[in-house]
Protein backbone atom coordinates (compact mmCIF):
# COMPACT_ATOMS: atom_id res chain seq x y z
CA UNK A 1 0.00 0.00 0.00
CA UNK A 2 2.72 2.44 0.99
CA UNK A 3 4.74 1.18 -1.93
CA UNK A 4 1.98 2.26 -4.33
CA UNK A 5 2.24 5.77 -2.95
CA UNK A 6 6.04 5.71 -3.36
CA UNK A 7 5.63 4.63 -6.97
CA UNK A 8 3.14 7.38 -7.69
CA UNK A 9 5.45 9.85 -5.96
CA UNK A 10 8.29 8.84 -8.26
CA UNK A 11 5.95 9.61 -11.16
CA UNK A 12 5.06 12.98 -9.64
CA UNK A 13 8.71 13.88 -9.15
CA UNK A 14 9.51 12.86 -12.72
CA UNK A 15 6.73 14.99 -14.17
CA UNK A 16 7.60 17.97 -11.99
CA UNK A 17 11.23 17.71 -13.09
CA UNK A 18 10.02 17.67 -16.67
CA UNK A 19 7.97 20.80 -15.99
CA UNK A 20 11.08 22.44 -14.51
CA UNK A 21 13.11 21.81 -17.65
CA UNK A 22 10.26 23.19 -19.77
CA UNK A 23 10.20 26.34 -17.67
CA UNK A 24 13.99 26.65 -18.08
CA UNK A 25 13.72 26.23 -21.83
CA UNK A 26 10.98 28.81 -22.19
CA UNK A 27 12.71 31.31 -19.93
CA UNK A 28 15.93 30.98 -21.91
CA UNK A 29 14.46 31.06 -25.39
CA UNK A 30 16.58 34.03 -26.38
CA UNK A 31 19.57 33.61 -24.07
CA UNK A 32 22.84 33.99 -25.93
CA UNK A 33 25.31 34.00 -23.02
CA UNK A 34 26.05 31.60 -20.19
CA UNK A 35 26.14 32.45 -16.47
CA UNK A 36 29.71 33.79 -16.70
CA UNK A 37 28.75 36.14 -19.51
CA UNK A 38 30.60 34.21 -22.23
CA UNK A 39 29.03 33.98 -25.65
CA UNK A 40 27.32 30.59 -25.76
CA UNK A 41 23.66 30.08 -26.62
CA UNK A 42 21.60 28.20 -24.05
CA UNK A 43 21.29 24.48 -24.74
CA UNK A 44 17.85 22.97 -24.57
CA UNK A 45 17.21 20.74 -21.52
CA UNK A 46 15.03 17.66 -21.67
CA UNK A 47 14.22 14.74 -19.41
CA UNK A 48 14.85 11.04 -19.98
CA UNK A 49 12.66 8.61 -18.07
CA UNK A 50 13.81 5.21 -16.98
CA UNK A 51 12.14 2.33 -15.13
CA UNK A 52 13.21 1.82 -11.53
CA UNK A 53 12.60 -1.07 -9.13
CA UNK A 54 11.08 0.36 -5.99
CA UNK A 55 12.19 -0.55 -2.48
CA UNK A 56 11.51 -4.02 -1.19
CA UNK A 57 9.05 -5.08 -3.85
CA UNK A 58 9.57 -8.40 -5.55
CA UNK A 59 10.62 -8.94 -9.10
CA UNK A 60 8.08 -7.73 -11.61
CA UNK A 61 5.91 -5.84 -9.19
CA UNK A 62 6.06 -2.17 -8.34
CA UNK A 63 8.11 -0.41 -10.97
CA UNK A 64 8.62 3.29 -10.42
CA UNK A 65 10.22 5.84 -12.66
CA UNK A 66 13.60 7.53 -12.53
CA UNK A 67 14.26 10.84 -14.19
CA UNK A 68 17.46 12.29 -15.65
CA UNK A 69 17.88 15.80 -17.00
CA UNK A 70 19.84 15.78 -20.23
CA UNK A 71 21.35 18.69 -22.13
CA UNK A 72 20.86 18.78 -25.87
CA UNK A 73 24.20 19.98 -27.21
CA UNK A 74 23.75 18.33 -30.63
CA UNK A 75 21.04 20.43 -32.19
CA UNK A 76 22.61 23.46 -33.93
CA UNK A 77 21.49 26.92 -32.77
CA UNK A 78 18.86 28.89 -34.62
CA UNK A 79 20.54 31.67 -36.66
CA UNK A 80 18.65 34.94 -36.86
CA UNK A 81 19.78 37.91 -38.96
CA UNK A 82 20.08 40.77 -36.52
CA UNK A 83 23.16 42.88 -37.38
CA UNK A 84 22.74 45.36 -34.52
CA UNK A 85 22.81 42.69 -31.83
CA UNK A 86 25.94 42.80 -29.63
CA UNK A 87 26.33 39.01 -29.98
CA UNK A 88 25.94 38.91 -33.77
CA UNK A 89 28.75 37.29 -35.76
CA UNK A 90 30.59 39.06 -38.59
CA UNK A 91 27.81 38.27 -41.06
CA UNK A 92 25.20 39.79 -38.75
CA UNK A 93 23.67 36.51 -37.54
CA UNK A 94 22.83 35.88 -33.90
CA UNK A 95 22.94 32.28 -32.66
CA UNK A 96 19.83 31.75 -30.56
CA UNK A 97 18.98 28.59 -28.58
CA UNK A 98 17.16 26.02 -30.66
CA UNK A 99 13.97 25.98 -28.64
CA UNK A 100 10.62 25.52 -30.27
CA UNK A 101 7.87 27.08 -28.20
CA UNK A 102 5.15 24.82 -29.62
CA UNK A 103 7.10 21.69 -28.67
CA UNK A 104 7.61 23.03 -25.17
CA UNK A 105 3.95 23.93 -24.70
CA UNK A 106 2.76 20.53 -25.88
CA UNK A 107 5.27 18.94 -23.53
CA UNK A 108 4.03 21.10 -20.67
CA UNK A 109 0.46 20.05 -21.30
CA UNK A 110 1.47 16.40 -21.38
CA UNK A 111 3.48 16.75 -18.18
CA UNK A 112 0.64 18.38 -16.34
CA UNK A 113 -1.84 15.72 -17.44
CA UNK A 114 0.54 12.95 -16.41
CA UNK A 115 1.01 14.71 -13.08
CA UNK A 116 -2.76 14.77 -12.58
CA UNK A 117 -2.98 11.07 -13.41
CA UNK A 118 -0.42 10.32 -10.71
CA UNK A 119 -2.31 12.47 -8.23
CA UNK A 120 -5.47 10.51 -9.04
CA UNK A 121 -3.55 7.30 -8.40
CA UNK A 122 -2.35 8.57 -5.03
CA UNK A 123 -5.90 9.55 -4.08
CA UNK A 124 -7.23 6.13 -5.00
CA UNK A 125 -4.48 4.45 -2.99
CA UNK A 126 -5.22 6.69 -0.02
CA UNK A 127 -8.91 5.86 -0.25
CA UNK A 128 -8.12 2.17 -0.27
CA UNK A 129 -5.89 2.52 2.76
CA UNK A 130 -8.53 4.45 4.63
CA UNK A 131 -11.24 1.92 3.88
CA UNK A 132 -8.91 -0.88 5.03
CA UNK A 133 -8.55 0.91 8.33
CA UNK A 134 -12.33 0.93 8.63
CA UNK A 135 -12.35 -2.79 9.30
CA UNK A 136 -13.10 -3.40 12.96
CA UNK A 137 -13.95 0.20 13.55
CA UNK B 1 -14.46 -22.87 17.22
CA UNK B 2 -13.32 -19.46 16.14
CA UNK B 3 -11.17 -21.13 13.49
CA UNK B 4 -14.21 -22.88 12.18
CA UNK B 5 -16.18 -19.67 12.11
CA UNK B 6 -13.49 -17.89 10.18
CA UNK B 7 -12.73 -20.60 7.70
CA UNK B 8 -16.26 -21.54 6.73
CA UNK B 9 -17.38 -17.98 6.20
CA UNK B 10 -16.15 -15.99 3.24
CA UNK B 11 -13.90 -13.76 5.34
CA UNK B 12 -10.76 -15.58 4.22
CA UNK B 13 -11.78 -15.08 0.60
CA UNK B 14 -12.51 -11.42 1.16
CA UNK B 15 -9.09 -11.12 2.69
CA UNK B 16 -7.61 -12.58 -0.50
CA UNK B 17 -9.59 -10.09 -2.56
CA UNK B 18 -8.15 -7.24 -0.50
CA UNK B 19 -4.60 -8.52 -0.80
CA UNK B 20 -5.03 -8.92 -4.52
CA UNK B 21 -6.52 -5.45 -4.89
CA UNK B 22 -3.70 -3.86 -2.92
CA UNK B 23 -1.01 -5.61 -4.95
CA UNK B 24 -2.78 -4.72 -8.16
CA UNK B 25 -2.97 -1.11 -7.05
CA UNK B 26 0.80 -1.15 -6.77
CA UNK B 27 1.19 -2.45 -10.32
CA UNK B 28 -1.34 0.06 -11.72
CA UNK B 29 0.38 2.92 -9.89
CA UNK B 30 3.62 1.78 -11.52
CA UNK B 31 1.95 1.84 -14.94
CA UNK B 32 0.77 5.39 -14.43
CA UNK B 33 4.13 6.54 -13.07
CA UNK B 34 5.78 5.10 -16.19
CA UNK B 35 3.31 6.58 -18.63
CA UNK B 36 6.15 8.44 -20.40
CA UNK B 37 8.96 5.95 -19.93
CA UNK B 38 10.36 4.59 -23.19
CA UNK B 39 10.26 0.79 -23.61
CA UNK B 40 7.93 0.34 -20.64
CA UNK B 41 5.20 -2.21 -21.29
CA UNK B 42 2.05 -2.01 -19.18
CA UNK B 43 1.85 -4.68 -16.50
CA UNK B 44 -1.00 -6.29 -14.62
CA UNK B 45 -1.83 -9.16 -12.30
CA UNK B 46 -3.66 -12.20 -13.72
CA UNK B 47 -7.17 -10.88 -13.00
CA UNK B 48 -9.13 -13.50 -14.93
CA UNK B 49 -7.16 -16.29 -13.26
CA UNK B 50 -7.93 -14.75 -9.91
CA UNK B 51 -11.62 -14.54 -10.71
CA UNK B 52 -11.73 -18.18 -11.77
CA UNK B 53 -9.83 -19.24 -8.66
CA UNK B 54 -12.25 -17.24 -6.56
CA UNK B 55 -15.21 -19.01 -8.16
CA UNK B 56 -13.52 -22.31 -7.51
CA UNK B 57 -12.79 -21.44 -3.90
CA UNK B 58 -16.34 -20.28 -3.26
CA UNK B 59 -17.77 -23.51 -4.62
CA UNK B 60 -15.33 -25.46 -2.53
CA UNK B 61 -16.38 -23.49 0.52
CA UNK B 62 -20.01 -24.30 -0.06
CA UNK B 63 -19.26 -27.99 0.20
CA UNK B 64 -18.02 -27.57 3.72
CA UNK B 65 -15.06 -29.33 5.30
CA UNK B 66 -14.13 -32.62 3.73
CA UNK B 67 -13.64 -35.11 6.49
CA UNK B 68 -11.91 -37.88 4.60
CA UNK B 69 -8.33 -36.65 4.04
CA UNK B 70 -7.81 -39.04 1.13
CA UNK B 71 -10.68 -37.63 -0.82
CA UNK B 72 -9.75 -34.06 -0.22
CA UNK B 73 -6.20 -34.77 -1.26
CA UNK B 74 -7.12 -36.74 -4.34
CA UNK B 75 -9.59 -34.20 -5.57
CA UNK B 76 -7.68 -31.02 -4.90
CA UNK B 77 -4.12 -32.03 -5.64
CA UNK B 78 -5.03 -33.81 -8.80
CA UNK B 79 -3.05 -34.33 -12.00
CA UNK B 80 0.30 -32.63 -11.62
CA UNK B 81 1.99 -32.92 -8.27
CA UNK B 82 3.46 -29.84 -6.72
CA UNK B 83 1.07 -27.57 -8.51
CA UNK B 84 -2.25 -27.56 -6.76
CA UNK B 85 -4.11 -25.64 -9.38
CA UNK B 86 -2.64 -27.43 -12.35
CA UNK B 87 -5.91 -28.86 -13.48
CA UNK B 88 -7.64 -25.60 -13.29
CA UNK B 89 -4.95 -23.89 -15.35
CA UNK B 90 -4.80 -26.59 -17.98
CA UNK B 91 -8.46 -27.17 -18.36
CA UNK B 92 -9.83 -23.97 -19.75
CA UNK B 93 -12.97 -25.69 -21.03
CA UNK B 94 -14.02 -26.67 -17.56
CA UNK B 95 -12.19 -24.57 -15.06
CA UNK B 96 -14.45 -25.85 -12.35
CA UNK B 97 -13.53 -29.45 -13.02
CA UNK B 98 -11.46 -29.09 -9.91
CA UNK B 99 -14.60 -28.36 -8.05
CA UNK B 100 -16.15 -31.73 -8.12
CA UNK B 101 -14.02 -33.11 -5.38
CA UNK B 102 -16.52 -35.18 -3.54
CA UNK B 103 -17.90 -38.28 -5.14
CA UNK B 104 -21.58 -38.76 -4.49
CA UNK B 105 -22.15 -40.42 -1.21
CA UNK B 106 -19.08 -39.02 0.47
CA UNK B 107 -19.75 -38.71 4.15
CA UNK B 108 -19.57 -35.04 4.94
CA UNK B 109 -20.96 -35.04 8.41
CA UNK B 110 -19.09 -35.55 11.64
CA UNK B 111 -16.47 -32.95 10.89
CA UNK B 112 -13.85 -32.49 13.57
CA UNK B 113 -14.45 -29.39 15.62
CA UNK B 114 -11.58 -27.39 14.18
CA UNK B 115 -11.49 -28.66 10.63
CA UNK B 116 -11.52 -25.54 8.52
CA UNK B 117 -11.40 -25.41 4.78
CA UNK B 118 -7.94 -24.64 3.53
CA UNK B 119 -8.30 -22.37 0.54
CA UNK B 120 -4.73 -21.19 0.23
CA UNK B 121 -4.04 -23.75 -2.49
CA UNK B 122 -6.38 -21.91 -4.82
CA UNK B 123 -4.22 -18.83 -4.63
CA UNK B 124 -0.60 -19.69 -5.38
CA UNK B 125 2.11 -17.05 -5.13
CA UNK B 126 2.19 -16.67 -8.92
CA UNK B 127 -1.28 -15.23 -8.80
CA UNK B 128 0.08 -12.14 -7.08
CA UNK B 129 2.94 -11.52 -9.47
CA UNK B 130 2.71 -9.04 -12.31
CA UNK B 131 3.08 -9.91 -15.95
CA UNK B 132 2.42 -8.17 -19.25
CA UNK B 133 -1.08 -6.67 -19.25
CA UNK B 134 -3.57 -8.23 -21.65
CA UNK B 135 -4.95 -7.28 -24.04
CA UNK B 136 -2.00 -5.27 -25.19
CA UNK B 137 -2.56 -1.76 -26.42
CA UNK B 138 -0.93 -0.32 -29.55
CA UNK B 139 2.80 0.13 -29.21
CA UNK B 140 4.04 3.68 -29.57
CA UNK B 141 7.26 4.64 -31.30
CA UNK B 142 9.13 4.87 -28.00
CA UNK B 143 8.31 1.24 -27.15
CA UNK B 144 5.62 2.10 -24.62
CA UNK B 145 2.07 0.83 -25.05
CA UNK B 146 0.48 3.43 -22.81
CA UNK B 147 -3.24 3.85 -22.43
CA UNK B 148 -4.06 6.21 -19.61
CA UNK B 149 -7.80 5.68 -19.97
CA UNK B 150 -7.46 1.94 -19.48
CA UNK B 151 -5.20 2.35 -16.51
CA UNK B 152 -7.42 4.86 -14.75
CA UNK B 153 -10.49 2.73 -15.38
CA UNK B 154 -8.78 -0.40 -14.08
CA UNK B 155 -7.68 1.54 -11.03
CA UNK B 156 -11.22 2.73 -10.39
CA UNK B 157 -12.59 -0.78 -10.74
CA UNK B 158 -9.86 -2.13 -8.51
CA UNK B 159 -10.56 0.33 -5.75
CA UNK B 160 -14.30 -0.35 -5.99
CA UNK B 161 -13.65 -4.08 -5.60
CA UNK B 162 -11.42 -3.45 -2.61
CA UNK B 163 -14.03 -1.21 -1.04
CA UNK B 164 -16.65 -3.87 -1.65
CA UNK B 165 -14.53 -6.50 0.10
CA UNK B 166 -13.98 -4.17 3.04
CA UNK B 167 -17.69 -3.50 3.40
CA UNK B 168 -18.59 -7.18 3.30
CA UNK B 169 -15.87 -8.03 5.77
CA UNK B 170 -17.10 -5.26 8.02
CA UNK B 171 -20.65 -6.58 7.86
CA UNK B 172 -19.44 -10.05 8.81
CA UNK B 173 -17.47 -8.77 11.74
CA UNK B 174 -20.37 -6.65 12.87
CA UNK B 175 -22.76 -9.59 12.93
CA UNK B 176 -20.14 -11.61 14.77
CA UNK B 177 -19.86 -8.78 17.23
CA UNK B 178 -23.62 -8.76 17.68
CA UNK B 179 -23.60 -12.45 18.43
CA UNK B 180 -20.79 -12.08 20.93
CA UNK B 181 -22.44 -9.24 22.78
CA UNK B 182 -25.85 -10.95 22.72
CA UNK B 183 -27.75 -8.15 21.16
CA UNK B 184 -29.75 -7.95 17.99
Amino acid sequence: MLNSIDISTSGLIAQRQRMNTIAENLANMNTTRDAEGNLSPFHRRFVAFQQKQMGTSQEGRGIGVKVDVEIDSQTPPRLVYQPGHPDADKNGYVALPNINMVTEMVNALEASRAYEANIAAVNTTKQMGESTLEILR
Amino acid sequence: MINDLMSTSTSSLLEKVMIFAEKRQEVLAGNIANIDTPDYVMRDLPVSDFKAAMTAAVERLQQGPITNPDISKASLNSSIPGYPNARYYNNSQDPLGLLNPSQPGTPQSAAPADAGVDLSQYFPEEMFEAGIAKPENVLFRDGNNRSIENQMMEMGKNSAIQRFAVELLNAQFRSLDAVISERV
